[in-house]
């Protein structure tokens, strides 16, 4: 009789002790686990779109070859140093100037400024790429002539479809010629070697999927000093020290 | 003489559940909660498993986005950089405007020196009083934001030779 009194308080009991303890951390895992579903599963939409926009981008290169070699132009995947000395002195022969000397280093590297701190999921595998930066290739040309055709070289060398920024630039009489000038210029040519081993998923090429044109319009319509390429023409001599 | 009525009505006997219909009660309410208990344990083991299998397909989506895309990326790192590289500008060529548009009847340059955005001129003028309207000249352009005049002095022609630095914004 004693024990028959006591089982429905103890029942009671149990119900209040599993309730407390056992169901409602339970069904509280419940809803912590259903968040982490519902991220895990945006963090899976958003990236299948993503890939749905990258196969998107690779059509449009592929229908416009045309965008990607004029960046490859004014940003080329190496120095090409064959190119700068190639297209400096054509470039300044043809304004009628005198190149005196021109030399090329290729010593330094510039990051770009307006790159976006990258955020990573660790956790996830995500690997942060390295910041974006161009080498540059520092040249130094010496030539001669009149003021006229100083001038002109240097505004056709803004146009150059590559990009280069002059860094110095100094100008005194010439001693040769009266009325020449003689200068002598340090400019940098940059170079993107690209080629990244780490790629952003966040980068919002996969969230806008288009590329940004107005840059390649820019070069194409404001740029207009063509890159000449060199053409080595015939090689081979028997005796390589005969000139 | 009042009649006061003291029979006793009989009153109602309270209702009591019954102890096994209690215990019943009780019992349902435990099989309920162990019943509910079961449940959110499938649930969540169910849940994990779709956590990890969305993880999974997500690791697949990532290593397809960063693996097959090189190319794209590198032309959209081309147009960032190429983006900035366009934007710097070209204070050689934007000078010689300046100048051209600056420079007094009286005055001539015999050297011109950028570096970093300061232009080093030595300019020979006829006398000081064309040597101060060509600074004032200088100090007017807005594309110069200094004006500095070094050393001045006559040449063996009797012309002033001065060394002026302008600071190109």
């Amino acid at each position: 009789m004693k024990l028959k009194l006591l089982i429905a308080p103890l029942l009671v009991l149990l119900i209040i002790v599993m309730a407390i303890w056992v169901v409602v951390p339970a069904y509280q895992e419940l809803q912590t686990k259903k968040g982490e579903l519902a991220d895990a599963q945006t963090k899976l939409a958003d990236i299948q779109g993503k890939n749905a926009l990258a196969a998107k981008l690779k059509q449009a290169l592929a229908d416009n070859p045309a965008q990607k070699e004029i960046l490859l132009g004014y940003l080329p995947e190496k120095a090409q140093e064959e190119v700068i000395i190639e297209n400096l002195s054509s470039l300044a022969q043809g304004e009628g100037l005198t190149v005196a000397d021109l030399s090329l280093s290729d010593n330094s590297q510039k990051n770009n400024p307006s790159a976006a701190p990258v955020v990573v999921d660790a956790s996830l595998g995500e690997v942060a790429p390295p910041v974006l930066a161009v080498n540059l290739t520092s040249t130094t040309i010496g030539f001669a002539g009149p003021y006229e055709k100083i001038k002109s070289f240097l505004g056709k060398l803004a146009a150059f479809k590559r990009d280069n920024n002059v860094i110095s630039l100094k100008i005194a009489p010439a001693a040769t010629a009266a009325g020449n000038l003689q200068a002598d210029m340090s400019l940098n040519l940059a170079y993107f070697a690209g080629g990244s081993s780490a790629i952003n998923p966040n980068s919002s090429i996969f969230s806008n999927g288009s590329f940004d044109t107005t840059v390649t319009d820019q070069i194409k319509n404001k740029l207009n000093t063509e890159i000449v390429p060199v053409n080595i023409g015939n090689t081979g001599k028997a005796n390589p020290f005969l000139p | 003489m009042t009649n006061i009525n003291l029979a006793t009505s009989s009153l109602p006997q309270k209702q009591r559940l019954p102890y096994k219909t209690g215990i019943i009660s009780i019992a349902a309410v435990l099989i309920i909660l162990v019943g509910g208990y079961l449940w959110l344990t499938m649930e969540n083991n169910k849940t994990a498993a779709t956590i990890g299998e969305v993880n999974n397909n997500y690791q697949m989506e990532y290593q397809k986005l960063t693996t097959s895309n090189k190319e794209i990326v590198d032309v959209q790192n081309r147009i960032k950089l190429a983006k900035d590289l366009l934007a710097e500008k070209n204070i050689a060529l934007d000078s010689f405007p300046a100048l051209e548009k600056d420079i007094l009847p009286g005055a001539y340059l015999t050297a011109y020196s950028l570096v970093e955005g300061k232009l080093s001129l030595s300019i020979i003028t006829d006398n000081f009083d064309v040597l101060a309207r060509q600074l004032a000249s200088f100090k007017k352009d807005s594309f110069f934001s200094a004006v500095t005049v070094g050393k001045s002095s006559l040449n063996d022609k009797n012309k002033v030779m001065s060394d002026v630095t302008l600071n190109i914004n």
